[in-house]
């Protein structure tokens, strides 16, 4: 019981000192120590699970002593700003004023063609025009564009756009959402009136419906099953 | 932070349940040891019901601790020493003076590594 309390400890700071290692580009949208806890989790649990020779402890204890770890390098990660640099290292900037900055891209094993890619993927085509492109610890890319290349806002236009609000369902397929219909300050009578503009006779019929906070309706009729 | 101290007490309760586990086999093994020890000796003095009493009092003490010991280590080894006590009480009614001698250290040594194994020295940990 010691020796695998001990051993979980130790291999869990090895497995989080190798995808540090790695890089920012291996840990996709976790943060390393939440990556490490996902690979090993599932594993922890299949072996008690197949093996009925090894007592269900064996398994039980790493997984416990993991959740306890995580949790508390969790709390560590938001009380101190060093240990969070230590253990999710800190942004890179591989764009910066449209200049490639090639020893981060070099430090973060972050090729040209990824950068090109995520690039594109985000709508920008040409490099000069990015202000900043910076490698988050999470293996995203964030791209900011230079001043005069981002799009025009109704702010910057001068213009007063009324603000649509959040969308609610009030029928989601078939059902309706009394909650919703009732947090909307709506009732019955005004579902009545929307299925009836809608040509429809109940919400079994309604696929989606949804209103914001101006009062603006979006109808989906259910179709026919194939 | 609450949640923080609760994963610190529960890493703590756990480290002393194993510490304890680590004293418990370590004490356990070096009981029946002694037991076998004794056994021996009276088996080597021709004493073989008193040896084979003894034998059977390890055993029994043995299969007191097996169901805590079934849920902490492995069942293969354990297996393989409640098989060792049965075959060290067969040679012992049998009055076989070598295959007794040689089942019983095979007993013994299952049971020192049974304590080395859950030892938290440097072999295991590493």
């Amino acid at each position: 019981m010691f020796i695998g309390l001990f051993r979980t400890v130790a291999l869990y700071a090895l497995i989080i000192l190798g995808i540090r290692l790695m890089g920012k580009r291996q840990v996709g949208e976790l943060e390393p120590s939440e990556l490490v806890f996902t690979l090993l989790i599932a594993d922890l649990a299949a072996v008690p699970m197949q093996d009925f020779g090894i007592p269900l402890v064996t398994g039980v204890v790493p997984i416990v002593t993991l959740l306890c770890v995580t949790l508390l390098i969790s709390i560590l990660t938001v009380r101190s700003i060093r240990f969070r640099s230590v253990l999710c290292g800190k942004p890179s900037i591989v764009v910066d004023n449209g200049k490639l900055c090639q020893k981060e891209m070099e430090k973060n094993r972050f090729t040209l063609d990824e950068l090109s890619e995520e690039l594109r993927i985000q709508g920008v085509s040409d490099l000069t025009t990015v202000r900043y492109a910076i490698l988050e610890t999470n293996g995203q890319l964030t791209v900011l564009l230079k001043a005069a290349e981002m799009p025009l806002t109704a702010g910057q236009a001068g213009l007063r756009p009324k603000e649509p609000g959040l969308a609610t369902w009030i029928v989601s397929d078939g059902r309706l959402v009394e909650e919703n219909l009732r947090a909307r300050g709506l009732d019955h009578q005004w579902l009545q009136k929307q299925l009836r503009a809608n040509h429809v006779k109940g919400v079994k019929e309604v696929f989606a419906l949804s209103v914001d906070q101006q009062g603006k309706v979006y109808f989906a009729k259910k179709e026919g099953r194939r | 932070m609450k949640r923080g101290w609760l994963a610190v007490a529960l890493l703590v309760l756990m480290a002393a349940v194993a510490l304890w586990h680590v004293w418990y086999v370590d004490g356990l093994a070096r009981d029946l040891t002694a037991a076998l020890e004794r056994a021996e000796t009276m088996a080597e003095g021709q004493d073989w019901q008193q040896a084979a009493a003894l034998t059977r009092q390890a055993q029994a003490r043995w299969d007191e601790a097996g169901v805590l010991l079934h849920i902490t280590m492995d069942h293969a080894v354990m297996d393989e020493v409640s098989v060792g006590f049965a075959e060290t009480l067969e040679f012992l009614e049998l009055e076989e003076g070598g295959e007794y001698s040689a089942a019983n250290a095979r007993l013994m040594e299952r049971l020192a590594l049974l304590s080395e194994m859950e030892r938290p020295g440097v072999e295991n940990l590493l």
